[in-house]
Formats: structure tokens, sequence, C-alpha cells
């Protein structure tokens, strides 16, 4: 009908404009297709996102708060972690490194282990001394010979602020590391049960304890993006070069817990690609009847000499448009989810709360913000879409050129 | 069932066979997904289930008797049982329970020469722990706590631990910790033997010692912290009959707390439940997408039908009957589809639960969890009905559609349509 309008000035801006009209003359089954698709994509963004929001809120956990994304040591500190194989220190390297624009974080420390006493109890701990200015958690400032506590810690102690703790261990090259000092607050993570063995001095007060002078025993070093920790320390090392000293990430230093997320990441994109054969055959279904509907609209356009090229170049390009609208809508309300979610992350209440507790996890699931989880799966959605849609286009190279209904 | 009904019923029936292609596609989606779906639950219950049997014959036993305030954390030193040995004994006598193991358990610092670390020193009868725990069998180095063991001070560390603070059988270690009246003690240690437990957790947060040598150096002799029981295996199987053995064992020790494993760790429970019910609602939102399918599909038959729909209003098919008869062919439709699913999803799981699948490629991170590399999935008869109820509600709402539709067609002028 368009035909006769008005010549064409293209067949591709004609099979365009065919093909977008076609998705209003019938409304009800674009809007099914439309919404089997962005359905299938909210559910798929939304899993997603809270699996690896997870995984994120681990690592920042444990990584971000604790073992730090790249941890500059020298050769035989990890996986000892031992106080005797400590760095000098070099205060004109670290200004260097933190003067990098991909470094957001650099913070050197002292860190081993030592049995703490307090009123009610002692427990093995990992006393840590920290540089408060760079850091910046909020603990380690404090007149000299302060404590910070994990709640946990404070609680076996049975000690709260003002109480004197006493600290005893194994101090730098066979000396005996000893000390009093003052509870000045509590040191949080994010994780119940390294809370219960983490005590945090100054950086002064550590050197002193463990009679390391003048040595740190690490440096933590966070990006600006988490997300390219890895490529920013495969360059540091060269450009910030350090003598004996070895440049780790975290997934060298925790392979374990690297794997562990793979394998449960992988377990994820099993479910979901499930998800997606099923989601294709629905799409598949709806090809199949749209062929089928319209056999005798073909026959009589290839009678009336549209060339069958143009035809199927009009059904491919709906089905596509199709596709592309309805990974909009899902993509969008799945990013939507995704905001609420992260002003209002879901908690988790009740039994199900108290046992990831135990585990040593906060009961909450934040989702992952990063925006390619969306853009992935619209696509992934998009070419499943487009990779059914070669059934009508193939309806229209074998459609009969006289059509007997 | 009255001739007219059958009637529909030959209809839906046949109405689904005049187009073979688009009724397989809607066959092929349901079977594939309910398979799927069947056995990511038997999978998810396979790895549920090795993980808590391990857990049970590692170190969580299926009861515990100590008295209130018990943490199983050791933080609560003072929560004494004070004549184990009595309690031992009184508690092996019941019918019902296969062994008994007592513990002393406090929070130690260990030192070893190049390093330090934090951890739950428990000390143990090494014949009793034996019969009940699989550590002291999995010993890939040394022995577990001899008797000769006994002059110097042998402890059993985890290989992980072992391996961090790179710890051979024969070193020396250094324990620190507290009594019940704060002194702190600094005793030194030989390690006798590295056991391999069945998480790298496990491994670094707990070593073993004799408890008699502990229990005389924290000033508590013939103490124990924990009484460790097994019952026998049908009384453990079901959660109801375990607690019920519980609750009868509470009689003997009023004066203590008797609990089943479920209570002293209630996440290795739970994960069972809260898996299962993560897997069903991805089922039902996997259902849910393909009823959008189904809807579409029905939809479109109906469209396709209008003529003939039209003319079998217009000889006198009720409008209630035409609902019907949507409303019959889709069930029928997603009904063919279920039983081929189920079969195959029940095939699947009781192939693999014999034969397992391998994850090699994992094997360290599953250990860091608890998990062996060699996964048996479990066949989940008991979630089979729930999974058909979901289908049929699903396919009965992706059916109202379609039938509302078909009921509002105008029959003369469905007759006139193309």
């Amino acid at each position: 009908m368009i035909a006769f309008r008005k010549p064409p000035q293209g067949a591709v801006r004609l099979a365009l404009r065919l093909a977008w009209r076609n998705l209003g003359r019938n409304r009800r089954r674009s809007a099914i297709s439309l919404a089997a698709v962005a359905f299938a994509l909210f559910f798929a963004v939304v899993m997603r996102s809270l699996q690896l929001g997870v995984y994120g809120h681990m690592i920042e956990t444990l990584v971000g708060n604790v073992l730090g994304y790249t941890e500059v040591a020298a050769e035989g500190y990890w996986p000892l972690q031992s106080l005797d194989a400590a760095l000098p220190e070099n205060p004109e390297w670290l200004a260097a490194v933190e003067a990098d624009d991909q470094v957001g974080k650099a913070a050197p420390r002292v860190s081993g282990f030592a049995w703490l006493s307090g009123a009610q109890g002692g427990s093995a701990a990992q006393l840590v001394g920290i540089d408060a200015a760079r850091e910046k958690r909020g603990v380690g400032d404090g007149p000299p010979g302060s404590i910070w506590l994990g709640p946990g810690l404070a609680r076996q102690l049975g000690v709260t602020v003002g109480d004197s703790v006493v600290g005893l261990g194994q101090g730098y090259q066979g000396s005996l590391a000893n000390g009093g000092f003052v509870v000045a607050g509590e040191v949080t993570v994010g994780n119940p049960d390294l809370e219960k063995r983490l005590a945090v001095i100054s950086l002064p007060d550590a050197q002193q304890f463990y009679g390391a002078y003048g040595m740190w025993t690490s440096v933590v070093l966070s990006p600006d993006e988490p997300t390219n920790h890895r490529a920013v320390a495969a360059r540091l090392p060269q450009d910030h070069p350090l003598e004996g000293a070895v440049w780790r990430t975290w997934e060298e230093r925790m392979p374990e817990l690297d794997q562990a997320i793979r394998a449960d990441s992988t377990g994820g994109l099993v479910v979901l690609s499930v998800l997606y054969v099923v989601i294709g055959f629905g799409l598949l279904g709806t090809m199949l009847m749209l062929a089928e509907e319209r056999k005798r609209e073909f026959s009589m356009q290839i009678a009336l000499g549209v060339s069958r090229r143009l035809l199927a170049a009009t059904v491919f390009l709906e089905a596509t448009f199709l596709a592309a609208l309805g990974a909009l809508i899902g993509g969008g309300a799945g990013r939507l989810a995704m905001e609420i979610m992260h002003v209002y992350p879901l908690r988790l209440r009740g039994e199900l709360a108290e046992a990831i507790v135990r585990q040593g996890w906060a009961p909450i699931l934040p989702p992952s913000m990063d925006p390619s989880i969306v853009v992935t799966h619209a696509l992934l959605i998009w070419m499943l879409a487009v990779l059914v849609a070669l059934w009508p286009v193939r309806a229209v190279f074998n459609a009969p050129t006289v059509f007997r209904g | 069932m009255t001739s007219g009904s059958l009637l529909l019923l030959r209809m839906a029936w046949r109405n689904i066979w005049r187009n073979p292609v688009r009724s397989s596609v809607v066959f092929v989606s349901m079977g594939l997904g309910v398979w799927a779906g069947l056995f990511l639950m038997g999978w998810a219950s396979g790895i549920n289930d090795a993980r808590v049997q391990d857990a049970i014959d590692d170190y969580l036993a299926h009861g515990h008797v100590h008295v209130a305030g018990y943490t199983a954390d050791g933080t609560n030193l003072r929560a004494l049982l004070p004549n184990a040995s009595a309690a031992v004994a009184q508690l092996e006598a019941r019918p019902e329970v296969r062994g008994v193991a007592p513990r002393l358990q406090v929070p130690a610092m260990v030192q070893a020469a190049l390093g330090s670390s934090g951890l739950l020193l428990q000390g143990v009868d090494p014949h009793r722990e034996a019969q009940l725990f699989t550590v002291p069998h999995r010993l890939p180095h040394g022995a577990f706590l001899t008797d000769t063991a006994r002059e110097f001070n042998g402890v059993v560390v985890g290989q992980a631990l072992a391996k961090r603070l790179d710890l051979r059988v024969g070193d020396p270690v250094v324990f620190t910790y507290q009594d019940t009246t704060a002194t702190v003690h600094s005793t030194l240690y030989t390690v006798e033997g590295l056991y391999d437990g069945t998480s790298n957790l496990t491994e670094e947060a707990v070593a073993y010692v004799r408890m008699d040598k502990l229990a005389t150096e924290l000033g508590v002799p013939h103490a124990a912290h924990d009484l460790a029981f097994r019952v026998d295996p049908s009384a453990a199987r079901q959660k109801e009959s375990l607690e019920a053995v519980c609750d009868q064992i509470q009689e003997d020790f009023p004066a203590f707390q008797v609990k089943s494993w479920r209570k002293t760790a209630p996440e290795m429970g739970y994960v069972d439940e809260i898996m299962a019910q993560a897997l069903l609602l991805f089922m039902g939102i996997m259902l849910l997408a393909m009823a959008f399918g189904i809807l579409n599909t029905m939809l479109m038959a109906i469209l396709e039908r209008q003529r003939e729909l039209g003319m079998l209003m217009a000889v006198g098919l009720t409008r209630q009957r035409v609902f019907a008869l949507v409303v019959l062919e889709t069930v029928l439709l997603t009904g063919i589809g279920l039983p081929f699913g189920l079969l195959l999803g029940h095939a699947t799981l009781v192939v693999t639960n014999r034969t397992g699948i391998s994850l090699e490629a994992f094997a360290d991170g599953l250990a860091e969890f608890g998990i062996s590399p060699v996964i048996y999935p479990q066949v989940v008869t008991h979630w089979y009905l729930p999974v058909v109820a979901l289908v049929f509600v699903l396919s009965l709402l992706a059916s109202l559609m379609p039938a509302r539709k078909a009921v509002s067609l105008n029959p003369i002028e469905s007759m006139r349509a193309l």
C-alpha cells in the first residue's frame, strides 16, 4: 500500500518504514512479544545484579577494607605475613605512587598477630598499625597508645572505651612485643567473623610495639576505580619500581576466594542460560505464528512484484525492532530496579539473616551497579531474538507465488 | 465425564495437532524448562547434602551436651561441665547413642618460627575423637595424638594452616591462651600431624591437642566444654527423629542443654531450604517467561481460527464451551511436554546420582566452602508435585486471555473475516 503512495527513495529505507508500521498492525501480538523479551531481560538483569553485587560486597568488605586490592610487600611476606619480612620505609616512593592518577589510596601498614588480654578474657588478634590520614576510616587517629577493637573482639575481652588492654606477641626479628593500650573505639569492616580478631593502632604505635622501627610490613593500594584494578596493578610496578618488593593483587593472595566466586558466578550463568533457552523457544513460537498468519500476505506481495529480499528484510527488521524495544524496556526496568535496590538494599530478616551473620557476612543483598550487566544481557537477548527471526525470513523465501488458503 | 465435555476434549486434542510445528515448539520448551529446573534442584540438594554430611563427620556430630552460656567459638571459657567422665558414661549408657567425644575449647594464638595466627585450640580424647570423626583418620602427614606423644605436647594442625605458617611434622610451635582466672599461658607444643579437613576455613581455625594436658594447663582437671555425640544412623536421618532423641536425652541431663546439630549450627540446615526455595522461585520465573510464549501462541491460534470459531458459535456452541475449549487446549498443550520433562529430569538425576559430576576445575574454590569437587545430584522426588502444580497454574493463567478473546468474538463478523 505504501509503495503506491510515493516512489521509494531506497530499498533499505522502505524496508525500515514497512517494518516499523507492521509493528502497529497487530498491537496485541507486538505487545506480548515485547513483554516476553522485557520480562526475561528484567529478571536476568536483577538476578545477575544481585549475584554480582553480593560478590562485590564480599570483595569490598574483605579486599577493600582489610586485604587491599594490591599489596606491595617484601618477597617472603606472603603467605606467612611475617614481620621479619618487612620493608624499610620509603616516603618518596609512597608520595610518587599516591600522585599516580589511577591510584585511589596508598597506605603503609605494620601488621602482626598478638595476644590481647582484657579485664574478662583474652584472644589472639591481628593487630594492625595504620596511617589514619591515608586510610580515612575514622580509626587510628588518637593519642599515642590508643587501640580500636572489632566489636566481637571487644566483647570477648570484656572491655569498652576507656578500658585498658595488654598486648603480647612476637616482634620484629625475634624480639618480644608487649605493650598496654587504651580502648579508643570500635573498628568495623562489615564482616563479624573478621571483627572477632581485628584490632587497629596507629602506625608509630605498631612500629614501637613490634620493635619494627622505620619499617612497613606492606603498603596496600586501592585503584580509583575497582573494576580496572588488575590493569593498574600490572602497570604500577614498571612506573614506580620498589627494590625488593613484590606486587600482589588480591586474586593472587586469595586464589580460593577468587575461584569460589568464579565457580558460583558460572553456576549463575548456567541458570540464566536455561532461562534464555526457554525464552528463545517462546520467541520462536511467536515468530512461527507471525510467519503462518502472513503467508497469504507474503504470497500476494510476491505476486505483485515485491522482491523476496525486500520482504525478507522487512520481516527481519520487524523482529529486530520488536526485540530491541523489548530489550530497551526490560533493560530500563532492570536498571531502575538496580537503582532502587542501591538506595534501599534488600535486607534479610529472621533466621536466614542469623545464618548469614553466622557465616560472617552482613545480612544485606546489595545490587551491583555495573552498567555492563544491562548492556550485556540486553545484547544477548536481542541477538537471541534476531536468531529466531530467521524463521519468518525462511518462510518468505518458501512462500508460494499463488496462495490458496 | 459427560459426552459434551468428552467432545470438547477431543476437539482440543485435535486442534493441537493442526499445526504440529507450533505445538512442538511449546512441548520442547516446556520439557526443556522442566528438565533443566529439576536438574538444578537436584544439583543444589546434592551439593548441600554432601556438605552437611561432611561437616557432621568432620566436626559437627549429631548432637551436643553443654551448659547454658556455652558458645562453639570457645569464647565463654567458664561454661564448663565439671565432671566430664561421669557425663560421658551416662550419655553412653543410652541405647540410641553410638559414640561420645568430650572436648575442651580455648581460643589461642599460635606462634611458629616464621609467623603467627589465631585459632581455636581443641582438647580431645584421641580414641573417642577417632570413633566419632573423620579428622583423626585423614592425616596425610604424621599421627593423631598418640600416647607416646604425651611427653612432648603433640598438636595436630590443619594442612591450610601448616601451608601458611610453613609448618612440618616435628616443628615446634608456641600456643598462648588465657585460663579461667585470666592468667596467660605460653606453652611449647610439637606438630605431630597435619589433618585434611572439609574446608580450608576449618583447617586454619582449629588445632587438636590432648584434653588431659590442656585441662591441667587451664586448671580445670576433669572438666569439658562440650560433649559431642552421634546417634543411630536411622534416627539421625530425619529431622524429627533426631530432635526426639535429643529431647529424650535432655530428660537425663536436666542441668545441661542437649542440642541437635541443626540447633548448634543452624546455617547448615537452612542452606538446603533457602536453595530449594530460591530454585523454585527461579522455576516460577522461568515458567512465567514460558507462559508468555504460550499465551502468544494461543492468542494467535484463536485469531487464525476466527472464522471457524464464529461458525461453531453460530451453530450453537455456547460461550462457556468455547471458553472451556481454549483453556483445555492450552492445558493439554503444556501438559504434553510436562511428563517428558519430568521423565528426562528424573532419569538425568538417577544417572548422575550414581556417576557423579566432576568439577575439578573449581576444586580449590569449592574446598574453601567445604564442597567436594565431585557432586552427586539428589533425586528430588518431593519437588515433582510442586513443579507440576506450578506448570498447571501458569498454563491456566496463560489460557485466560486467549479464552476471553475467543468468547468475545462476534459470530457473524467472525465468519465474514478473512
